[in-house]
């Protein structure tokens, strides 16, 4: 961009005055999924002259919306500004960890359009940018950027116009971060990864399932380095998810997969699978525990508890990753991604039955419609006696079906599909409220046990814990008295008609 | 959203300079600001190089025919904006009394930009009358600068004693002294008569400085061009006990 063409157009209308040249250095933070983004925001980390500042844009306009000082870039959402107005970028954040997605180096040179009173109407910012990610810098187009002033928007459309028509100037129609992104050639913010792989309805099931394999084993890796950095709670919970899906999809689609290694890799994936999930329950208990300033002093040696035996469990489930067998499971899943050329033998040597070559649809069809009426199967036999874990069960049933409706959601009618899932969803959140608090009221009285024979805790912790196990109590019952209707309308006839319409449907089309 | 009125029975005690200085400063510190002027002189208008102007006048904003979000202007500072003064301001007293419920008039023309503001400040007219009640129902905080002069006491009790009694929402009083000059002997003796026994006197006081001349020739707030004078040492003191003392 002619940056002398510019500045005597403007010359030419208005009177100019120019500000100091400046440099800016910016950080874009965002949680590993664009939550902020996704909230419609870009969150920037600016030091200037020794001190932080937070400046959160509009991810459309660019505007400026919040400002706020931070000695350091924010970590997690409590250190972000406290003031109310920020409230709502703390809520988007939750419990993520807000990493540096990208660094952008600036130079700067503002002019100013002033009236006859000397009064600013309109800012140009002539910018020049330098992108920086992982050790790698790009420089990007030069930019003209028009900063109208409220009240003399007038000026600012006249400058776009003189840009435009006469000066020849493209308009940028995308956020900055984007454009940063795009040169440093990574994935557009928001463009988190789903379970599903694009799926084309003529796929045979073994190359349908190989592609769904592939992404989900990419999911689990991507989030693995979160995970062993303890960046925050989600990237262990994201990388549990992606080895359920996984575990799932070999149990219940039968026949596609060579016999051998399915079973090898179910056997890895389960031993996985244990080592994760007491870091999780651990997770779970400390983010159940009442935070904030308020906080009751009686629970910190239960925290304290908490955090020892997680960091035990972290110890374990590192030293996990870090072993050989972890390496050939990752072997094997990606030796699994790549359907065989001809089916496996068995150890009869004949040829093993394989459905490997038969279209998608047929073989995800009789999955989806087998792990649905099971689901239907085991609730119905649910009586308000009937034991806890028969709702235990019911809640695994469920996320098998849930599961493949998501890793092969392409290959269905999206509306149809989506009403289904809710359905599920609304149940899974039912049965996952009971579970969760029946697990955790009675890890709180076996942890009450153990501090007590260990003298660890006063009686306030003690007692703490009970009445922490009480509340925990009462939403377990609340949640067993839910689960009639939430069943009900589950397996009403209106979606069990929505369940024959989606295995009916002709297949979707290609994503 | 907080509302801070910088308010005086007298004229020339500091009002527009405490409000422009202060706006300034909550702008920067990141607040979305705004500052209304809501004397017809225009002073801090001017200060800010906007035109005088508000279309249709305040008859018709106070009566809300007119939406007060055109009427805002940008101010050369970052997250500070004037809804300027208008000389029609003048008869403010016969608009409002013309009007339902008179002293509810000004927090109603606010009550739009709740979202879009942390904090608004009120330039008032020195007076006490419908205007400065209509001020009182609208404000959180009513700043008031008081020059050392003989009898500052007794203004602040009257002024304490008609937001205690008159004003619906009563809001809180935060008083201090403006235009201090150490040199002199009186000065000092109503300073120390006032400041620090009564727990509406702040402790901060502005001196009277030639900085603050400056203002009107450089038509900006102090901070931007003599941030290391006392004067603007003195508001950057102001501004941090007032967030202390009135929860920002």
């Amino acid at each position: 961009m002619p940056t002398q063409a510019v500045l005597s157009g403007l010359r030419a209308h208005w009177t100019v005055a120019s500000d100091p040249r400046a440099t800016r250095d910016r950080r874009y933070l965002d949680t590993a999924d664009w939550r902020v983004f996704a909230a419609g925001w870009t969150l920037e980390f600016d030091r200037e002259k020794g001190h932080g500042s937070l400046l959160l844009r509009d991810r459309r306009s660019d505007a400026v919306v919040l400002v706020g000082e931070t000695d350091g870039p924010p970590q997690f959402g409590p250190d972000l500004p406290a003031a109310a107005s920020w409230a709502r970028v703390r809520d988007a954040v939750d419990t993520r960890r807000l990493l540096v997605q990208a660094q952008l180096q600036t130079g700067l040179r503002t002019v100013r359009i002033v009236d006859g009173e000397g009064k600013t109407t309109a800012r140009v910012v002539l910018e020049h940018h330098l992108a920086a990610a992982n050790g790698a810098r790009h420089r990007l187009a030069r930019h003209a950027a028009i900063m109208p002033v409220r009240g003399y928007d007038r000026v600012a459309a006249k400058i776009a116009g003189l840009l435009g028509e006469r000066l020849g100037l493209a308009a940028v129609d995308e956020p900055l971060l984007v454009s940063v992104l795009a040169v440093l050639e990574q994935p557009p913010p928001g463009s988190r990864l789903g379970p599903a792989a694009p799926l084309t309805p003529a796929m045979s099931a073994g190359d349908a399932m190989g592609a769904v394999m592939a992404r989900l084993r990419q999911q689990l890796t991507e989030n693995e380095p979160g995970v062993r950095g303890e960046l925050d709670t989600e990237f262990l919970h994201d990388y549990r998810v992606a080895l359920r899906r996984c575990r799932t999809i070999i149990r219940q689609v039968r026949d596609v997969l060579p016999a051998e290694t399915a079973g090898a890799l179910a056997t890895e994936l389960a031993w996985l699978a244990d080592l994760t999930g007491p870091v999780r329950d651990l997770d779970v208990h400390l983010l159940e525990l009442p935070g904030g300033p308020a906080t009751d002093d009686s629970i910190t040696p239960l925290r304290a508890h908490l955090t020892l035996r997680r960091a035990q469990a972290q110890a374990a489930l590192v030293a996990a990753l870090d072993s050989p067998r972890y390496v050939d499971l990752l072997e094997l899943w990606q030796g699994v991604q790549r359907p065989p050329a001809r089916p496996a033998l068995t150890r009869a040597g004949q040829p093993a039955v394989t459905r490997a070559g038969q279209p998608a649809r047929e073989v995800i069809d009789a999955s989806i419609e087998r792990a649905y009426r099971r689901v239907v199967r085991r609730g119905r036999a649910i009586r308000p006696s009937t034991a806890p874990e028969a709702l235990h069960d019911l809640r695994k049933r469920g996320k098998e079906l849930r599961y493949l409706l998501e890793c092969f959601h392409h290959l269905y009618p999206d509306e149809t599909r989506a009403a289904v899932v809710r359905e599920l969803k609304a149940l899974q959140d039912n049965l996952g409220e009971f579970q969760d608090c029946q697990v955790q009221a009675a890890a709180l009285r076996s942890m009450a046990d153990e501090l007590l024979a260990s003298r660890a805790a006063p009686a306030a912790t003690l007692m703490a814990m009970g009445r922490l196990a009480d509340a925990l109590e009462g939403r377990e019952a609340r949640a067993r008295a839910e689960f009639g209707t939430r069943f009900g309308r589950f397996d009403s006839p209106r979606n069990r008609k929505r369940f024959e319409e989606l295995l009916a449907a002709g297949p979707a089309d290609p994503p | 959203m907080r509302v801070i009125a910088t308010y005086s029975i007298k004229g020339g005690v500091g009002k527009t300079t405490s409000a422009a200085n202060l706006a300034y400063l909550s702008a920067l510190h990141g607040a979305r600001t705004l500052l209304w002027d809501l004397d017809p002189q225009g002073a801090a208008t001017f200060l800010f190089r906007v035109k005088p102007r508000v279309k249709g006048g305040g008859k018709a904003l106070v009566r809300g025919r007119t939406a007060v979000d055109g009427l805002i202007r940008g101010t050369d500072f970052d997250r500070l904006d004037l809804l300027p003064a208008d000389l029609s301001y003048r008869h403010m007293d016969l608009h409002l009394d013309g009007a339902k419920r008179p002293t509810r008039r000004l927090a109603r023309v606010l009550s739009p930009l709740t979202e879009e503001y942390d904090r608004i400040f009120l330039d008032c007219p020195p007076s006490l009358s419908l205007v400065s009640e209509s001020v009182f129902e609208a404000a959180s905080v009513v700043l008031a600068p008081m020059i050392p002069a003989p009898l500052p006491a007794r203004t602040l009790d009257q002024l304490s004693r008609f937001l205690r009694r008159e004003a619906v929402r009563r809001p809180q009083l935060l008083a201090f002294f403006s235009m201090v000059d150490s040199r002199r002997k009186l000065h000092h003796e109503v300073v120390r008569e006032l400041a620090g026994q009564r727990p509406e006197v702040l402790h901060t006081q502005i001196p009277a400085s030639t900085v603050f001349e400056q203002m009107g020739v450089r038509r900006a707030p102090v901070e931007t061009f003599a941030p290391r004078s006392a004067g603007a040492e003195a508001y950057r003191a102001l501004w941090e006990e007032v967030l202390s003392l009135s929860a920002g």
